[in-house]
């Protein structure tokens, strides 16, 4: 049986050829930069979500953690993303004491690093945009803007696919603590 | 501080604001909600034009960064930052200068 798996890097490919380099004369194709950016934050959810399943399920086969991966919910890598950004001082509010204390141990300890924040902003600029780009009527996406977001989202899924640091590894073991078991 | 008044320094904070090579000229802020109803303060930002087809992306994320923490600081809600190149002005409107 074909398997035409959800790759990020074919997403963001995807997202690159709906914004070229080079564009027509002609009014811009304000269209094409919406489905450019929601296919962009798509390549990096899926690369999240991915990092998290293996996180959790380090032996499992490919079917499992398929199956396993579709059960992360957006709002999952959102919430411990705000935690992140409200560690940080860059979202209104702190997280509950309990994840404070996780993320903030004691003294001069903080368990989130360069790709740890990376990842959150990351994630939160580009589920904003999306939410924007698909249903926001009155948002405008300039050629310049939306091709920043793509690079942001490359640098994202880089960062998300490569990291081996510790303080990401607890970003995206939160993430799976958050998510819960679907009824299929 | 009321919110108005608070969107007005942020304003005041984001006009004249250098990042890199992103100059800011003129912006644009409104208090709005997302679809799951929680709030946002929308910023829009009139900008020199990229000297390629985009700006250096590190100069974009510490724009954003400088702004969200001046919004902390002045009791807003997350930031949603667009920025929009001087040669783009024509297609959007209500730039506070």
């Amino acid at each position: 049986m074909p398997s035409y798996p959800i790759e990020p890097g074919k997403l963001l490919e995807t997202a690159d050829r709906l914004v070229p380099a080079h564009p027509g004369r002609g009014r811009p194709a304000y269209t094409d930069h919406r489905r450019a950016l929601s296919t962009a934050y798509y390549a990096v959810f899926h690369a999240i979500t991915d990092r998290v399943t293996k996180a959790a399920f380090t032996e499992a086969d490919t079917a499992f953690q398929r199956k396993v991966q579709r059960w992360i919910k957006h709002g999952d890598i959102r919430m411990v993303s705000v935690w992140v950004g409200q560690m940080e001082g860059t979202i209104k509010g702190g997280p509950p004491q309990h994840i404070e204390a996780l993320l903030r141990p004691g003294e001069g300890v903080i368990h989130i690093d360069a790709d740890t924040l990376s990842i959150a902003e990351g994630f939160l600029d580009l589920n904003e945009v999306r939410e924007q780009a698909d249903y926001d009527h009155d948002a405008v996406f300039t050629r310049p803007q939306t091709l920043s977001y793509l690079a942001q989202a490359r640098s994202v899924v880089a960062t998300v696919e490569g990291t081996q640091t510790d303080a990401a590894k607890r970003f995206f073991g939160l993430v799976a603590m958050r998510s819960n078991i679907q009824a299929r | 501080m009321r919110p108005e008044g608070a969107l007005g320094e942020l304003s005041d904070f984001a006009v004249g604001h250098e990042s890199g090579e992103i100059h800011v000229h003129a912006a644009s802020l409104a208090l709005d909600e997302r679809r799951d109803g929680e709030p946002v303060t929308r910023i829009m930002l009139l900008v020199n034009d990229p000297a390629g087809d985009t700006w250096e992306l590190d100069s974009v994320l510490r724009l954003r960064r400088d702004l969200a923490r001046r919004a902390v600081e002045l009791g807003l809600p997350t930031v949603s930052v667009s920025l929009v190149p001087e040669s783009d002005a024509d297609s959007v409107e209500d730039f506070v200068r």
